[in-house]
């Protein structure tokens, strides 16, 4: 596939801007996915992609709506091309997903930090399964033989240690905003 | 804000971030969220939580593994606020090493300053599932990686044109996969069988081991059996107990000598039979075969290299290891009476069973050699077996000297392969110029057999350096003298005494000398002239340790 070469001061703009949407990015497509281990390979594929149709982006025009195109058809490749497993969904769901989820809004860093105060409030029990599945990347079933909890349980203290996350940030960015 | 969807919807979406969903729970929260947009923003309202979260682990993994690291140097790459440049430019920089350099330091600009980001595939790194302990013709389809005795497996697939693999599991199960046939490792103890053959032993502490076919799946509850799909799938048990597990239908449990065919959705009981599926036996009788196959061809082959005219050194670790400490020269121009010396270093086994290779192990293992002269091109090929990454570059050939002309050929730190040039005066530590690709050698490969080749063609004055057979980085070096080895070392470098502090393409310090290779190497050519891509493609192809299709010698190119 003839792509015709950028120039290098067009590739530098393309991958600046790919760093800083890298963030976001990473979180969309482990949205459509929810496998931990499958995002950096689409997000280094989707990097790769980006970079050799640098030329082909224009300054100026909408880049996340070009990158986030890319990773969602670098989703559907990979999944294409994967066993398929009951967690993931079928194309047509993740199409309709994406179509919805390209929205601007994303986290801050403001809520990064925050976050990482909240997770001193969490049990050390609940701590420790987090930390298992979002540090270590863990699934549940894994989590559960570490902990000797069962899976159930693992997928109980995470759900809830999610609504505790939500309700703390959200408390505490209206705390610091008002 | 929008209402929230049924507590159902949210109950399933916490299962989907867990990966927790049942196939009939995906199923309803499929249909939910096509028909509900409101579902669809509720589904981004955890998304994005549940992504915050993992940025948050992330970086908090990041931090802790820089603490742990604080008292290990980081590679250059990462320490120094300017990037290691690939070309040292000398004269005076021109233009487009300019250009290059910039472009470069743009991408490890990028690299470096969001080190908690940028996780690719080091962070969740891969970890292997299972080993391919025998291999017998396989023949890989391509893209798909070649695949070699003894090589870790991590998640993926395993595409086998033709040939047959014994695999094992971590968990325990032993499988022997027939090609034509394509397999995802899942994990160690699950794989997906996409198409052709399989049989599978499984022992205790493996039960459980799961094969995941397009229509249905086979448990094993201790036992042995086939699952085939060539043809209308069939599964045979052979021992103990399976469970057949079909969308939408209750398990069948199938005995042993019992087999089922399964034809559009309907079972069909038929008799069990072992022969249709690759024994352990029968396997190992192919390798035999087939490692003798190949060792015959590239003994040809590699005898053809030796008498190639512009051979100057050719090794093959071959003949009577005895208690000799001399590798002989093979090349036909070869100085009589000159091998190579082993210092330190030991026999040990090659690409083939029964192939000899040198292991360099100790920091004080080296093979030492003399080659005199000036030659205008020089192509340096090797099969090489890098078995760790230690935090300093690794020496493949290496002058001892500091003159002009000198010539080094190394690993680099990240697993880059490097070929430098002593372009300055004599003596000058800053007269190196030196090319160096991308890391070739990854966790992927290490402990697995490579052919690597840097040639450097006096014509263009560019040097291509190869991996695998495939052309992976070429620069212009700016040499206008004969290149040299003289007195060299192989699997190390040298050092003399005053010299520690020498600067070199790989630059040492008294604190940071060791630049030993920790790994094999079972063959190795020098030669006067710039080999062609083709010529180098044949090297590896000849060389590789599973092929069956019979391959031109190395003599009958050009």
């Amino acid at each position: 596939m003839p792509n015709a070469p950028a120039s290098p001061e067009q590739t530098a703009l393309v991958q600046s801007l790919f760093v800083q949407h890298l963030p976001a990015l990473r979180g969309f497509v482990l949205s459509l996915i929810s496998d931990f281990s499958l995002v950096d390979d689409i997000v280094q594929e989707t990097f790769l992609v980006i970079t050799a149709k640098a030329a082909s982006f224009q300054r100026g025009t909408n880049f996340r709506a070009w990158a986030w195109t890319i990773a969602r058809y670098k989703v559907l490749q990979t999944l294409e091309k994967c066993a398929p497993v009951p967690e993931r969904f079928a194309p047509d769901v993740l199409e309709a997903l994406a179509a919805q989820g390209s929205a601007e809004t994303w986290y801050s860093d403001e809520q990064l930090q925050h976050l990482a105060k909240c997770m001193e409030g969490l049990a050390p029990k609940a701590r420790e399964a987090v930390e298992l599945r979002y540090q270590q990347a863990h699934r549940p079933p894994e989590i559960a033989s570490r902990l000797g909890w069962t899976v159930e349980s693992v997928h109980v203290a995470l759900s809830r240690a999610r609504v505790f996350l939500r309700d703390c940030v959200t408390q505490r960015m209206a705390a610091a905003n008002a | 804000m929008h209402k929230m969807s049924d507590e159902r919807t949210q109950l399933l979406l916490q299962r989907y971030f867990d990966q927790v969903l049942s196939v009939e729970e995906r199923s309803e929260l499929s249909a939910t969220l096509l028909a509900s947009a409101r579902a669809r923003d509720d589904f981004w309202e955890l998304a994005r939580w549940n992504a915050l979260i993992r940025q948050w682990g992330e970086a908090e993994w990041g931090r802790r593994d820089a603490e742990s690291l604080a008292r290990r140097p980081l590679p250059a790459v990462v320490a120094t606020p300017t990037p290691a440049r690939k070309v040292i430019p000398f004269p005076k920089p021109s233009v487009k090493w300019g250009v290059a350099a910039l472009a470069a330091a743009a991408v490890v600009a990028l690299f470096a300053s969001v080190p908690a980001l940028l996780r690719w595939n080091s962070r969740v790194k891969p970890i292997s599932v299972a080993v391919l302990t025998h291999s017998a013709d396989a023949v890989w389809a391509e893209g798909g990686g070649m695949k070699e005795r003894g090589q870790s497996l991590t998640p993926g697939w395993l595409r086998l044109k033709s040939g047959a693999v014994q695999i094992e599991f971590s968990r325990g199960a032993r499988v022997v996969l027939e090609g034509p046939a394509e397999l995802q490792l899942l994990n160690d103890n699950e794989a997906y069988l996409r198409t052709g053959k399989l049989r599978a032993q499984v022992p205790e502490p493996a039960h459980g081991f799961t094969v995941r076919t397009p229509g249905f799946a086979v448990v094993d509850y201790g036992t042995e059996f086939g699952c085939s799909l060539a043809g209308a799938p069939e599964v045979h048990v052979f021992n103990g107990l399976v469970g057949l597990q079909e969308t939408g239908a209750a398990e069948r449990k199938l005995r042993q000598n019992q087999a089922v065919q399964i034809d559009h959705d309907q079972l069909h009981d038929i008799p069990a039979r072992r022969d249709q599926f690759l024994s352990d036996e029968e396997l190992a009788r192919r390798e035999r075969e087939s490692v003798e196959g190949r060792l015959t061809a590239w003994r040809s082959a590699s005898a053809a290299l030796s008498e190639h005219p512009s051979a100057l050194l050719h090794l093959d670790f071959e003949g009577d290891r005895g208690w000799s400490r001399n590798i002989p020269n093979r090349a036909w121009r070869a100085i009589p009476g000159s091998p190579a010396s082993m210092v330190g270093c030991q026999f040990s086994d090659g690409r083939w069973p029964g192939k000899g290779a040198i292991e360099f192990n100790r920091p004080e293992d080296r093979l030492r050699l003399n080659l005199p002269g000036g030659y205008e091109s020089m192509t340096l090929m090797a099969w090489v077996r890098v078995d760790s990454l230690p935090d300093h570059p690794q020496a493949l050939v290496m002058g001892d000297g500091l003159g002009t002309g000198d010539v080094q050929w190394y690993v680099g730190r990240s697993g880059e392969l490097g070929f430098g040039v002593h372009i300055g005066k004599a003596g000058d530590p800053a007269g190196w110029r030196f090319h160096q690709t991308e890391p070739v050698f990854t966790a992927e490969n290490l402990g697995t057999w490579t052919c690597v080749a840097s040639v450097y063609d006096n014509a263009t004055d560019t040097v291509t350096q190869y991996f695998n057979g495939q052309p992976i980085g070429a620069d212009r070096l700016g040499v206008r003298t004969l290149l040299q080895l003289e007195t060299f070392e192989i699997g190390n470098w040298a050092r003399r005494d005053g010299e520690q502090w020498r600067a070199s393409v790989i630059p040492r310090s008294a604190r940071d000398s060791a630049r030993n290779l920790q790994g094999r190497i079972d063959e190795l050519a020098i030669l006067s002239a710039p080999l062609s891509a083709e010529e180098i493609q044949q090297f590896f192809e000849v060389g590789r340790i599973d092929r069956t299709e019979p391959v031109a010698l190395v003599k009958n190119v050009r």
